[in-house]
């Protein structure tokens, strides 16, 4: 019994999924068809995916979800058929729709047992359709309310002769007679069917059962088009023997994120067998190094080493994904908005292709969204400024994503009007986020990083779309959570570039192994620009802040151990001269980090910290070295939100 | 899978435990929630983590925290030796090491030997107390597992 | 009485669709179940495996249910292999062009187990005598 409802459970979260996943993919389309027109390729997929979530909804018995996806069916199918025209209203009451599937479907997944009342949309729906069926045909509305669905011909068979008594004429007639005075969609009577199937069966079992035999006997009364290759049997096995066999469709197989994860894992494990057994190999390489078997171990190891290699990006590739599944709420995300500003966009997309790994994915819809709605709404004018100045009424946002070494790069800009650095300047004292001094101070690179600080937002007055309390602050938090970070270009009247960079694995990094107060930490090879080693007495302390000057540029300077409150007695890098400066850069911002000794690069495997609470440690996680030690990570990320929060550079 | 309630012939629960000093005093915690017990290994400290916890382990490729339950309770810390050792724990998934002075051994303790904590017993925090269990003479202090492993991850 | 051990393919492109039809014919006992996404991938696995029965969606990419089912009855091979058609309520109309191509039966969503088992020993019921 229990097998069957965990059958059942996975049935039904497979079903969400899916449809879920037929609604990302129809979405965009949505917005294409209003660009381009009808083309009846996107309007046959709709009309699918509508129909295919229907039907599995009523298998499933949710009939919210039947009663919306039917009616939106319906529109597209007439659409289909060319029977109505695409129109704003309609794209937005069919896009209300989708929401509300999605909704539905939100209420299923979470399992609250909200119930949704779905008939003031689907009467929107009939409306809508009646409106398109009216504008076509010149009926008088108000005839239509009354047959909403089905005032047109049915796309049944058209009979020609109903007068013979014969089954198919008569299931024909039904048809008929069923469209004349029954409002609600063609239903033929499964009497009718049954009769006209019995009938097929009888003179296909009379005779010699071939296709082209039944169909001469198919009674003139229904005009068939003939198939065009139903005709000898042997001239169509000759077509199909000449249709090139199509190529086989690459295969896909569902998996549990859990277990590509557990793949995920001991993968990490082996990486780190790896490391251990190359330490070895290592050191049997220098004591013994005439012995054959020496010789036999490396080869091995460094086999091994290349194998592992290979299959760590193999199970990578196994969690990325192409990020198109973010960007295809886009469109629709942007026309909305622009009809609620009046504000002319057009919504440039390049590189959607691109693949990143698939915590990426499910992290980075929010901080783009929110990107993107800052630049339509506060980057881009008004089309009368637009115009004023010039520039074309339609305003452009572009996004471009693409691969640059081992980060992911997403780039938003818009041809707007660019910040205004002054007017964050004015608004970050005014609101009592920084003082005048320290304004007074800031660079133009770094007064745009006022933007991402907490409480703050660019409009005084909150518009509907942008000011709902998050602030982009919350942007810079979910990108660095992903290990990456963002910064702006911006130059007056011409745009603003919100740049995004992202490393390609949240897994595996390659880390800068360093030592201080006897400890190994490994910080992160990608956000590091430089090192340097540096005697004492470069250092100077500017108002109790160390700081370095670095080809004339001050740069903050921090220790680690005092970083990571590692107090030891008798600190033994005093004992030195030299400090080893790691230069630190976070989109503008750059700091060093001072250690007593730089070990060397290293690929590691970043292992979760469970149980211990990292969020003001300055720790991102572990790792576990070729020696068997752990060695934690550190989040310059963190460090840089804490130490230069207030961005004194 | 071995339960750790079983009954005696008078159909009495009884309860698994393992046990341990800290201080000279006997606690024990429910044998479910052992995984392991381990020798000391190489500890590496955690960058600005509360003074209880000494720092994380590899235990066989997981990164575990460890906890020095003596600071935990507010014990005055001893220099660590051959006798100490690692109580591997898991409570709620997350696995934790607990450091203790000594193991002693695996007790059945009848129910009808558990009493409720008194108010404020030695020195340690009330909440960690499951109850105390008077077994030959010995009192046996029972730890509230759950309590503790909330306390790790949050402070 | 139909052979519980002849091989079936259920063709849908929705997947949780295929599930459920899969799920409602192993309730009815029969143990060789296949699938395909659209009518092409079910021609293709047809010439190439030894079905006994297709149970095919209407609606599809590609391939739809209907031409796949001209498409089978065309074939020399193939042309006797019992086919049923899966269609909607609104659809029903469509039906009987189904027939006229040669579908054994229809059924019409959502059904239960008991319904799809009646239209297969139809099917089968007619095939035998």
């Amino acid at each position: 019994m229990s097998d069957e409802s965990d059958e059942m459970e996975e049935i039904i979260s497979e079903f969400i999924t899916e449809a879920e996943e037929s609604l990302d993919r129809i979405e965009p389309l949505f917005v294409e068809l209003e660009q381009v027109g009808e083309d009846k390729e996107m309007l046959n997929d709709i009309f699918r995916s509508m129909h295919t979530i229907k039907g599995a909804a009523g298998f499933l018995g949710y009939q919210s979800i039947v009663d919306v996806a039917h009616t939106s069916e319906s529109i597209m199918k007439k659409l289909r058929d060319g029977e109505i025209s695409v129109s704003t209203d309609m794209m937005d009451v069919i896009l209300q729709a989708v929401d509300m599937l999605r909704i539905l479907l939100g209420h299923l997944k979470d399992h609250d047992g909200i119930e949704e009342d779905v008939s003031p949309l689907v009467r929107d729906l009939d409306t809508a359709l009646v409106n398109a069926i009216s504008a076509r045909s010149d009926i008088t509305p108000t005839a239509l309310d009354e047959a909403p669905v089905s005032a047109e011909a049915p796309d049944a068979v058209p009979v020609e002769a109903p007068a013979t008594i014969d089954p198919f004429a008569a299931a024909a007639a039904e048809i008929e007679a069923i469209d004349a005075d029954e409002p609600k969609g063609p239903s033929m009577s499964d009497d009718a069917l049954e009769a006209a199937l019995e009938a097929a069966q009888a003179m296909r079992d009379a005779e010699t059962s071939t296709v082209e035999e039944i169909k001469h006997d198919i009674p003139a009364a229904i005009k068939v088009d003939p198939p065009e290759n139903a005709q000898a049997p042997l001239i169509a096995k000759a077509t199909v023997e000449k249709a090139p066999k199509p190529k086989d469709k690459p295969q896909n197989l569902r998996v549990d994120v859990e277990r590509i994860d557990k793949v995920m894992d001991l993968a990490g494990e082996v990486v780190l067998v790896r490391n251990r057994l190359l330490n070895i190999s290592n050191y049997f390489d220098q004591k013994y190094a005439n012995d054959p078997q020496t010789e036999i171990l490396t080869e091995t190891v460094s086999f091994l080493d290349r194998v592992t290699s290979d299959m760590q990006l193999a199970v990578m590739r196994m969690r990325m994904q192409p990020i198109n599944k973010v960007l295809s709420k886009f469109p629709r995300f942007v026309r909305d908005m622009s009809a609620s500003l009046s504000k002319d966009v057009e919504l440039e997309i390049q590189g959607e292709g691109t693949e990143v790994d698939k915590t990426v994915i499910e992290n980075i819809g929010d901080p783009l969204t929110h990107i993107l709605r800052n630049s339509i709404d506060h980057g881009l004018e008004s089309t009368e400024d637009r115009l004023a100045k010039g520039k074309p009424a339609k305003g452009t946002v572009k996004i471009n994503i693409f691969q640059k070494g081992n980060q992911v790069v997403i780039e938003i800009s818009d041809d707007g009007k660019g910040i205004d650095i002054e007017n964050l300047k004015r608004l970050a004292v005014q609101k009592g986020i920084m003082t005048s001094e320290e304004v007074k101070n800031l660079t133009d690179d770094a007064a745009t990083d006022i933007i991402f600080m907490p409480g703050f937002s660019t409009k005084e007055v909150a518009t509907e779309l942008s000011g709902r309390g998050v602030g982009m602050d919350v942007v810079k938090t979910n990108i660095s959570s992903l290990n990456g970070y963002v910064e702006i270009t911006t130059e007056k009247n011409v745009g603003s570039t919100f740049r995004i960079c992202i490393p390609l694995t949240l897994a595996i990094i390659q880390a800068l192994m360093v030592e201080v107060s006897g400890l190994k930490y490994a910080i992160p090879l990608s956000p590091i620009e430089e090192t340097l080693k540096v005697s004492k007495d470069q250092i100077e302390n500017i108002t109790g802040q160390n700081v370095i000057v670095i080809r004339d540029k001050v740069c903050p300077l921090f220790e680690l151990n005092t970083l990571l409150g590692l107090n030891y007695n008798g600190d033994k890098s005093s004992n030195s001269d030299y400090k080893h400066l790691i230069v630190i850069s976070m989109g503008e911002k750059r700091f060093c980090i001072a250690v007593d000794k730089l070990v060397g690069q290293e690929e590691v495997v970043i292992k979760q910290l469970k149980g211990i609470d990292t969020t003001s440690s300055y720790v991102l996680g572990a790792t576990i070295t070729g020696d068997g030690k752990v060695v934690f990570i550190l989040d310059v990320g963190a460090m840089s939100r804490n130490l230069l929060g207030s961005s004194k550079t | 899978m071995s339960d750790s309630t079983e009954k005696t012939t008078t159909g009495e629960q009884l309860l698994q435990f393992v046990t341990f000093t800290l201080n000279n005093e006997e606690y024990a915690v429910d044998i479910l929630n052992v995984q392991e017990i381990n020798r000391i290994a190489e500890i590496t400290p955690a960058p600005n983590a509360p003074d209880h916890v000494e720092g994380v382990i590899n235990l066989r490729g997981k990164v575990i925290p460890v906890i020095n339950l003596r600071k935990k309770f507010g014990l005055e810390d001893k220099k660590r030796d051959e006798t100490s050792r690692i109580i591997i724990i898991e409570i709620q998934e997350i696995t934790n090491g607990l450091i203790v002075d000594a193991v002693s051994e695996v007790l059945r303790i009848p129910s009808s030997l558990i009493e409720a904590a008194p108010p404020m017993s030695s020195d340690i925090h009330a909440n960690y107390i499951k109850g105390i269990a008077k077994l030959d003479g010995r009192l046996i202090i029972l730890l509230d597992m759950n309590q503790l492993a909330g306390d790790t991850t949050s402070t | 009485m139909t052979d519980l051990k002849i091989k079936i393919l259920v063709v849908d492109d929705f997947s949780t669709m295929r599930r459920i039809v899969k799920n409602l014919l192993k309730q009815l006992g029969y143990e060789s179940i296949d699938e395909a996404e659209d009518g092409e991938q079910a021609y293709i696995k047809l010439q190439n495996g030894n079905y006994g029965f297709v149970i095919s969606d209407w609606n599809m990419p590609n391939l739809d249910g209907l031409s796949l089912l001209k498409k089978i009855r065309s074939d020399p091979a193939m042309k006797d292999l019992p086919v049923l058609m899966v269609t909607a309520e609104a659809e029903k109309d469509k039906v009987i062009t189904a027939i006229q191509a040669g579908v054994n039966n229809y059924v019409v969503k959502p059904f239960t187990g008991e319904v799809l088992k009646e239209k297969i020993d139809k099917i089968f019921d007619k095939i035998s005598t």
